[in-house]
């Protein structure tokens, strides 16, 4: 089990990172996804043998927002 | 990695450009509707072009709004956006293409403006990090090197020249040097460091010159664990915050049920969509986590790590400060308070004693040859010199034997102790101060008293903290009472426990709370480990360089300075007011917005306007906790 920590472009509103959170927990691999509006941050803990960093930053894009740095 | 491919430029126009900037789309959408709003009143502008650059500004602010709710309904997930989309299109389709334009535009203006504002109160943080120190210069095989602060390994050779951050923790090996230790301990005065010192990354040399080998490298340096919890504090949410956000998830699917039935009765289209437009209460979700980030940010900045929005909530609502006496309120180090000399004069009495005390090492040793040398008195070398057990010390100076001892060690060596002397002795004990008696050829001639300093700040402390909201201070101590007693007294301490042992302290706190008050413990985190987590906030002074301190308890001043203890009281009680400021404003616009909108005073447009301008004012509301500045 892996911890990242993915810095956010801003949230617009916070049901954002309430739906941000969501969708990342239904991947396959991602163990708990965290995600605080206020500091624009996710905390992800997943399984780098199901999942890797690039497919989680994949899903955050195709939800509408960018990663912006570790 | 993928997601950057995002951000590269295409070739296209300007409605292609538009399209894509964000900022621009939004600026242009607001320029439409207001050129619309003109031509429909002024009636220069046939309907027609007025109600096509209506849905043209509900497009190009609505698109990017669409499209996030579209990937979100792919993934099932109903968000704010894909109820403001449904409100919009709604709006176009009956024909109110005025609400549909300012119902998207207000949304994506109002979150550029939120965005922005939010960014402020992250900037405490931002600021730390990049106090984070980036540049090193080692010394590999013999040769001075550059490299990142990262890359240097643990155990090798670190240069620091003046003006440069200490890129690692560790141990001074040679020079010397003043170092602004601000970045960690908030404090700006510079600090003398020499040989065997130790030193922290992220510090930076003002004048003078190190060389230091790392002790703790990249990751497990102070700093970085500093910014580390920080960071996890303000995500860790505070039990408000919890049902705040359970509300929350009830709330919106409520309203939109709400919305669906309100439609199937009256057959409202417009008051069903403006349903849709409130179900989502931003103001009331951000009005606990933006109010505790900007208390954290404002507290890492001087140097108190709070460990978690929920500490500086119950701090916020102490009773009761329980304080660890010893390094607290006191020096921790003991200091000659008074010389009596019987038959002797005192200076001769001071004299002898330091001579005698000149080899060793025990604190009130060196309490006696420290007060000599301030006094600018010389002390002889003696000869026979001998250490007896029971802390006393005997030898022959002139041809005169000397003996230095407390009382019972002076009973046992044969000293007879008159009555003069024995009253003297209670005296001193009722003050709390500790006796050295010095005899010469098996007769008393003089009496050192000794005492734990009070600290200057200790007296300023109490009263600060009764007037930040505290109502009761109470000292610990596993001192006598008449020790106990002279410094409570002497600090203005409501009430004082002495003669505790360091694990009785713990249930010493625990009785209070069982009385029903909410305890703060302060203490060095170390000896009092245990009373600090039995209290409902834990606060460890001086915790710099004591990482067991930085680990256990829930605040830690980094530095031991008292007054940051009344800062973080004070900051916390803030905090708190700004919580519960902008909790009752939230939960008012919430209902009022539900009753301005079935009450049919508020459609679309001014709903998401109130909305907006409500989640607007939470931000800026907190952000005013960045600019808390401790009243000294």
């Amino acid at each position: 089990m892996k911890t990242v920590r993915l810095r956010l472009e801003e949230l617009a509103c916070p049901t954002c990172a309430q739906k941000i959170g969501q969708v990342l927990e239904r991947e396959k691999g991602v163990h708990s996804a965290r995600v605080a509006y206020a500091t624009a941050t996710a905390t992800v803990e997943y399984d780098p043998e199901l999942i890797d960093l690039d497919r989680i930053t994949q899903v955050i894009a195709k939800l509408g927002y960018k990663v912006i740095g570790m | 990695m993928g997601v950057y491919a995002l951000e590269q430029r295409r070739e296209g126009g300007l409605i292609a450009s538009l399209w894509r900037s964000r900022s621009a789309a939004t600026v242009a959408a607001g320029a439409l509707i207001v050129i619309s709003w003109l031509g429909a009143r002024g009636q220069f502008l046939p309907p027609p072009w007025t109600n096509g650059g209506m849905i043209l500004a509900a497009v190009l602010a609505g698109h990017r709004i669409a499209r996030q709710a579209f990937f979100a309904l792919r993934y099932r997930v109903l968000g704010i956006e894909a109820l403001v989309t449904t409100a919009a299109i709604g709006a176009i389709l009956i024909g109110e293409y005025w609400e549909a334009a300012v119902v998207t535009f207000l949304f994506a203006f109002g979150s550029y403006l939120e965005g922005r504002t939010m960014d402020k109160s992250r900037q405490a943080l931002r600021e730390l990090l990049e106090l984070a120190p980036r540049q090193a210069t080692v010394i590999r095989d013999g040769v001075e090197l550059q490299v990142l602060a990262e890359e240097v390994q643990k155990g090798e050779m670190v240069l620091v020249r003046p003006g440069e951050k200490i890129p690692v923790d560790g141990h001074v090996v040679k020079g010397e040097a003043f170092v602004n230790q601000a970045p960690i301990t908030g404090e700006s005065m510079p600090v003398e460091k020499g040989l065997g010192d130790n030193v922290y990354s992220g510090t930076i040399i003002q004048t003078g010159y190190l060389e230091l080998i790392a002790d703790k490298v990249g990751d497990d340096t102070t700093f970085s664990r500093i910014i580390h919890m920080v960071e996890e504090a303000q995500e860790r949410t505070a039990p408000v915050q919890r049902f705040v956000e359970r509300f929350a998830r009830y709330y919106t699917p409520a309203i939109m049920v709400l919305a669906v039935l309100v439609y199937a009765i009256t057959r409202n289209v417009l008051l069903a969509l403006t349903l849709l437009v409130i179900a989502c209460p931003g103001a009331l979700v951000i009005a606990t986590p933006i109010s505790i980030v900007a208390g954290i940010g404002n507290a890492a900045r001087k140097g108190v790590l709070v460990k978690g929005g929920e500490y500086l909530e119950m701090l916020g609502s102490i009773d009761v400060v329980v304080l660890d006496k010893t390094g607290t309120l006191t020096e921790g180090e003991p200091r000659v308070v008074e010389v009596k000399g019987f038959g002797a004069g005192r200076d001769a009495v001071l004299t002898l004693a330091a001579a005698l005390e000149r080899y060793s090492e025990h604190p009130l040793a060196r309490a006696i040859t420290s007060q000599a040398d301030e006094e600018g008195l010389e002390y002889p070398p003696v000869d026979d010199f001998t250490v007896l057990t029971g802390h006393g010390v005997k030898g022959v100076l002139d041809g005169q034997p000397l003996l230095l001892g407390n009382e019972k060690l002076l009973e046992r060596e044969g000293v007879a102790i008159p009555e003069e002397i024995r009253l003297h002795l209670k005296d001193q004990a009722a003050m709390g101060r500790t006796v050295i008696l010095l005899a010469q050829a098996g007769r008393i001639i003089g009496a050192i008293s000794l005492a734990d300093t009070i600290r200057q700040e200790a007296k300023e402390l109490v009263r600060s903290l009764k007037k930040a909201g505290v109502k009761e201070t109470i000292m610990l101590t596993g001192d006598n009472p008449g020790t106990a007693r002279a410094v409570a007294e002497a600090v203005g301490i409501d009430s004082f426990q002495a003669g505790v042992l360091p694990e009785h302290k713990a249930k010493a706190i625990a009785r209070l709370q069982a009385q029903g008050r909410r305890v703060a413990m302060v203490g060095d985190g170390v000896n009092d480990a245990p009373a600090m987590a039995q209290a409902d906030v834990g606060i460890a002074m001086g915790a710099i360089g004591t990482d067991v301190a930085i680990e256990t308890a829930d605040v830690a001043l980094m530095d031991d300075r008292l007054f940051g203890l009344v800062y973080i009281i004070g900051l916390s009680r803030a905090v708190l007011k700004n919580i519960r400021q902008n909790l009752i404003f939230a939960v008012a616009v919430v209902f009022l917005l539900l009753a301005g909108v079935l009450g049919g005073r508020v459609i679309l447009g001014s709903g998401m306007l109130i909305h907006e301008l409500s989640v607007l004012l939470v931000i800026l509301n907190a952000t005013r906790l960045l600019k808390y500045q401790p009243r000294p």
